[in-house]
């Protein structure tokens, strides 16, 4: 694996997550469409990183965000678009500052902090237990009287939950200052119901 | 409802690789089966080192909420008063500028000397480094203040010694030990799967196999910096039973104190300023002064002391030779209007009178 690939995607790339987001959920049919788009705009990013860093990764993703959506616009895929001018990568420019650039430790750590508050008693439980005191999904299971399978269940969904709204916040000071999230990108729920 | 998103079944599997990779057994051919799947598809790969960057963060709620009972979460709003939250300590200790506060006295019970005269002779002598053979536990090698040295290893590796440092290295047939028992080391491993690399600092030892990274030992605790590859982290024992803290891989930083260990992620321009003492050279961005100063006493035996504490947090930048102390202070004097007085074998700085 490539280590340095994957620390450049986090500093570089997932560090834009917010802003991205909120760019995909104006020309996006449904939550669902925001997230695999923005997977496939990840992808489309790391495979011509692996060839060659592209020297500004953040208007290389936004640009790469316009030709995918461009594309699928031309194939029908994409319905629910504002103006074709809002795919213009300079009207999302918006962070001047990425909060993975401004934030200190303790700042990225209030904001964890924060986001795993917003998950479900169980998600943070089987989160704590696993993470924090390393208990097995077994041990986990017996404890919290629920099976294996839901333990892996609460987990899978915890980790999807706590790292969309990891990413989907802006900076973690607002929150701390006992504002709430602000706009209502999809990314802002507790648990998706299902 | 709509429907589900499709990358959520490929970030499922990714959660339940990550939960195996981070729970009890993991051996090579659980790497090599995780491997295959997260190089099968840029998407795999993509699903999990989001999902990991994150989870990997999450590891350090530990040290909000280590007071609860165990197999309880802590209850809301519980992590975010975190006493650890509110200082500013925690940020500033593992922050690259901060690279060094402590020092400030080393060496100042010796006689002062001229050091940059003392560094021309050490230079003169080669390697400028005590080496000599210590009883049974192989050869010891040093650094006065001001001494910058790299020692090359039989197998191969080295080991670049920063100002006033120590290390005992014993090369031997099934394991290379080397025990930091001063200062700061950086070291360049070659590979030998059969013979483990071993840096023991006491209460920590580092369990390598090839990569490079540097310790610093500290009174209260050990740093350490991830230049190349992974390290294992192991606390020692009393009993002899290795307990692991954490595996270290490139860009990141750690922090080890009292059996508990720190981690954290910086870029790799900010690894690779904070090891620039191996050139010779104190890269400061953004420094606090009295941090800058700290740094620069490490390499001397005259100490830079600030008497106004207005001075202290004054913002300085560049890059110094470390023995060129004059540059830094006629930099202060121009461009800031510190003026630096001798005083004994101290220089003090003052803001100079308007």
């Amino acid at each position: 694996m490539d280590v340095a690939l994957q620390q450049w995607f986090v500093r570089e790339i997932l560090a834009h997550e917010a802003a991205l987001t909120r760019y995909l959920v104006r020309v996006c049919a449904s939550h669902a469409d925001v997230l695999d788009t923005r997977h496939d705009i990840y992808v489309k990013v790391i495979e011509a990183a692996r060839k060659s860093r592209p020297l500004s990764p953040k208007s290389f993703l936004f640009t790469t965000a316009r030709h995918l959506i461009s594309d699928r616009i031309r194939r029908g895929r994409i319905v629910s678009i504002d103006l074709l001018g809002d795919l213009d990568v300079s009207d999302v420019l918006v962070d001047e500052i990425s909060p993975e650039h401004s934030a200190g430790m303790r700042q990225q750590l209030t904001k964890l902090a924060l986001v795993f508050d917003r998950l479900s008693d169980r998600c943070r439980e089987v989160i704590w237990m696993k993470r924090i005191e390393g208990l097995s999904q077994k041990d986990i299971a017996r404890r919290l009287k629920i099976t294996e399978g839901t333990v892996e269940l609460h987990l899978a969904r915890g980790m999807k939950t706590l790292t969309r709204l990891f990413y989907g916040e802006k900076t973690a000071v607002g929150l701390a200052m006992g504002k709430t999230a602000g706009e209502a990108a999809p990314e802002t729920e507790v648990d998706h119901g299902k | 409802m709509e429907s589900s998103a499709r990358v959520e079944q490929v970030e499922d599997v990714a959660v339940r690789w990550l939960a195996r990779r981070n729970g009890g057994r993991w051996d090579a051919h659980d790497e090599a089966e995780f491997e295959q799947w997260i190089e099968a598809d840029t998407g795999h790969w993509v699903a999990y080192t989001r999902l990991e960057s994150v989870w990997r963060q999450t590891g350090r709620m530990k040290l909000l909420g280590e007071s609860g009972a165990a197999g309880t979460a802590p209850a809301r709003g519980e992590l975010v008063r975190s006493p650890f939250l509110s200082r500013k300590a925690l940020a500033d200790k593992l922050s690259p500028s901060s690279v060094s506060r402590a020092y400030g006295s080393c060496g100042s019970a010796r006689v002062g000397r001229m050091p940059a005269l003392a560094a021309a002779l050490l230079a003169a002598v080669g390697l400028g480094m005590g080496a000599y053979f210590w009883l049974s536990q192989g050869l010891v090698y040093r650094t006065a203040v001001g001494g910058i040295s790299t020692v090359p290893l039989e197998d191969g590796s080295s080991i670049t010694l920063n100002t006033h440092s120590e290390v005992r290295v014993s090369v031997e047939e099934n394991v290379r030990r080397v025990r930091l028992t001063r200062g700061e080391a950086f070291f360049q491993v070659a590979k030998d799967p059969q013979r483990p690399f071993v840096v023991d600092t006491g209460d920590e030892r580092i369990l390598v196999l090839g990569t490079a990274f540097s310790v610093r030992v500290r009174p209260e605790s050990v740093e350490i910096r991830m230049a190349e590859g992974a390290i294992r982290v192991m606390a020692t024992s009393p009993f002899g039973r290795d307990r692991p803290l954490a595996d270290l891989h490139l860009g990141q930083i750690a922090e080890v104190r009292e059996g508990r260990i720190v981690v954290d992620e910086i870029p790799l321009m900010d690894i690779e300023q904070s090891l620039s003492w191996r050139s010779g050279y104190i890269a400061l961005r953004g420094t606090r002064l009295d941090e800058a100063i700290a740094e620069f006493n490490r390499y001397h035996y005259k100490q830079l002391v600030i008497v106004d504490p207005a001075l202290a947090g004054l913002r300085v930048g560049g890059n110094f030779r470390w023995d060129n102390l004059e540059g830094f202070l006629r930099i202060l004097d121009e461009g800031f209007g510190v003026q630096a007085r001798q005083r004994g074998s101290q220089i003090v700085l003052t803001r100079a009178p308007l």
